[in-house]
């Protein structure tokens, strides 16, 4: 699970440093209620965790405050494989 | 004087302009913030505060004072006491005027049969079971073909219901209690789209909790249908948790209303001096001089009876119907967020520099955050986890089409019972064509512009990034706002026409 944890962290390390708001996120940093990621950078998320872990929403949907944290993604990643 | 020391001095200077705001952070100052944990500071933050309602000139300042006065004193008892006040601002207040059922009445001649003193209890009673019941049965049926896609079939129901109450011969004094319940459902159907929304979450909030949130009581602020901030799940996750957190969350709350009053100001004098109207402030702003724009409404009319404006006239029209559009919805969303704050609830603002904007998309996402976000969560996502998954540009493309397209058309025409009951259901349909045609172009726009975004991940040159970007999205707002009439009795071609006049032709 550390694997995915640096995997996710890096990824959202890249989304907020590209929209110039933080340098850095912890693992337990609100990104959606904080206004650090909206509903656009959630969806580039969703493109990655179908790529990289196979997972499908269809069932599921998207809610967003799953996509809250690094610790919530992992969290969901574990409950979804 | 030394030059270290002239540099010093500039750039001193430069960051006190760079960090200079108006209204002073004072969320940021321990000083306040401790303050305002005493009871004598939450007294003096909602005094503050709604005199700050009352210098906007909101209509329930008074009530809404003595509501978030008793949620600052009582913070632990928030959910119950919203819940409360919510319901005292349905029934109590007269949020949900009943004009329209009255002409309905009129119209059919069963205005004696009706109880016009409980009618508007009955009816909000009537639409909250009606909203309880839909939920339970989604929840149950949940895996059936019907209700897999709980919002698909809640908008199905409501055409249904539309198209009984155009079309199929009943009892007028069934009619008209059907285009009552027609009426107060329009105000709540989002809200229990929200609720439906989170029926697959991993812990589904309990109805009952989000029946108290269906237009909370700060929607009556601005009499706003669209969920603001979101459904009950996500104001949950944004409550704020201690008193530290309580007192930075209701300072931002009381910067945000100053800071709806100082637009009041700047949009009066704009309407002031742009169309010689007076504005909210009537009293305090009259000009003696005014432009006398003509509004964008009446240049496409000119235009349609063959006097179109000259073509600079129809430019300053259409840039000043942006410029007042822009006032209209940051004022509206300043006013709501800043009483969700005052509440305990740490929402994001609703308009936030949007002409600051590199692209169309980053554009709307500031220029309207949380209708954006609306869009998104009940159009994009469903059509974006279902679609053309093996082609990821027409999987973006499509998905946002579908939201700032469709789902913005159909959020629209959905709140037009009017118009629908003077025309019936398809003749409002075609009614709303050019509406449907600003849909399609706006997301249109707005698809290219995530494609765009999606394929460039670096940074923009200075050029995009201040000059051509802004300039774009301005100029592409400008112009699509042409075709954002809803007024049935001007057709595109119209609309077309008073677009040529702004080159001259």
């Amino acid at each position: 699970m550390d694997v995915t944890r640096d995997k996710i962290r890096s990824l959202l390390n890249e989304i907020v440093t590209r929209k110039g708001l933080l340098e850095k996120i912890a693992d337990d940093t609100g990104l959606v209620s904080g206004g650090f990621i909206d509903s656009i950078d959630i969806m580039d998320i969703v493109v990655y965790l179908e790529q990289e872990f196979g997972l499908d929403f269809i069932d599921r949907g998207i809610d967003q405050t799953e996509f809250d944290s690094v610790n919530s993604i992992v969290l969901m990643i574990k409950e979804m494989s | 004087m030394p030059r270290y020391l002239v540099n010093q001095l500039f750039q001193e200077i430069w960051w006190h302009l760079k960090n200079f705001k108006i209204i002073p952070q004072f969320d940021k100052y321990p000083i306040f913030v401790n303050f305002s944990q005493t009871i004598l500071g939450k007294i003096v933050i909602v005094l503050l505060f709604t005199l700050g309602l009352y210098i906007t000139k909101i209509a329930f300042w008074k009530e809404l004072g003595i509501i978030l006065g008793i949620l600052s004193v009582f913070p632990r008892h928030r959910k119950y006491l919203i819940v409360l006040a919510s319901l005292y601002w349905l029934f109590d207040i007269n949020f949900l005027h009943h004009t329209m059922v009255r002409e309905i009445a009129e119209d059919l001649d069963t205005v004696v049969l009706i109880n016009w003193d409980t009618l508007r209890v009955d009816l909000i009673l009537t639409t909250l079971l009606f909203c309880v019941l839909f939920y339970q049965l989604a929840v149950k049926y949940r895996d059936s073909l019907l209700l897999r896609r709980p919002i698909a079939a809640l908008v199905m129901f409501y055409f249904i219901l539309l198209y009984v109450a155009c079309y199929v011969p009943l009892p007028d004094l069934v009619i008209t209690y059907l285009w009552g319940f027609i009426i107060v459902f329009k105000r709540f159907i989002w809200f229990l789209g929200y609720s439906l929304l989170d029926i697959r979450s991993k812990i589904p909030t309990p109805i009952a909790y989000q029946i108290g949130y269906y237009q909370a009581f700060w929607h009556g602020a601005y009499l706003a249908n669209l969920p603001f901030p979101k459904g009950a799940r996500y104001i949950k996750k944004i409550e704020t948790k201690t008193p530290e957190e309580l007192a930075i969350c209701q300072l931002k709350g009381l910067k945000l209303i100053y800071w709806a009053f100082l637009l009041i100001v700047l949009h009066s004098f704009f309407t002031n001096l742009v169309y010689g109207e007076v504005g909210t402030l009537k009293n305090l702003i009259q000009l003696p001089y005014s432009f006398e724009v003509v509004k964008v409404v009446s240049a496409i009319s000119l235009s349609a009876s063959g006097e179109p404006l000259v073509w600079y006239q129809a430019w300053f029209s259409l840039f000043s119907r942006v410029i007042d559009l822009t006032f209209y919805t940051a004022i509206m969303g300043h006013i709501i967020i800043s009483c969700v704050r005052m509440s305990g609830y740490m929402a994001l603002r609703s308009t936030y520099k949007p002409f600051s904007a590199k692209t169309l998309a980053d554009f709307w996402n500031r220029f309207f955050y949380y209708f954006k976000e609306f869009l998104v969560e009940f159009f994009f996502y469903p059509v974006y986890l279902r679609y053309f998954k093996k082609s990821p540009r027409i999987r973006i493309f499509f998905a946002t089409l579908c939201a700032a397209g469709f789902g913005n058309v159909l959020f629209h025409f959905l709140f037009s019972p009017k118009t629908i009951y003077e025309l019936g259901l398809w003749q409002a349909i075609a009614s709303f064509h050019v509406y449907i045609f600003f849909g399609l172009l706006f997301g249109v726009g707005i698809a290219l512009s995530q494609l765009r975004n999606h394929r460039f991940r670096g940074e923009f040159p200075w050029y995009r990034k201040w000059i051509t970007g802004p300039i774009c999205v301005f100029g592409f707002f400008a112009f699509v706002l042409i075709f954002d009439g809803t007024e049935s009795h001007l057709t595109l071609f119209d609309h077309f026409r008073f677009a040529l006049s702004l080159f001259g032709l």
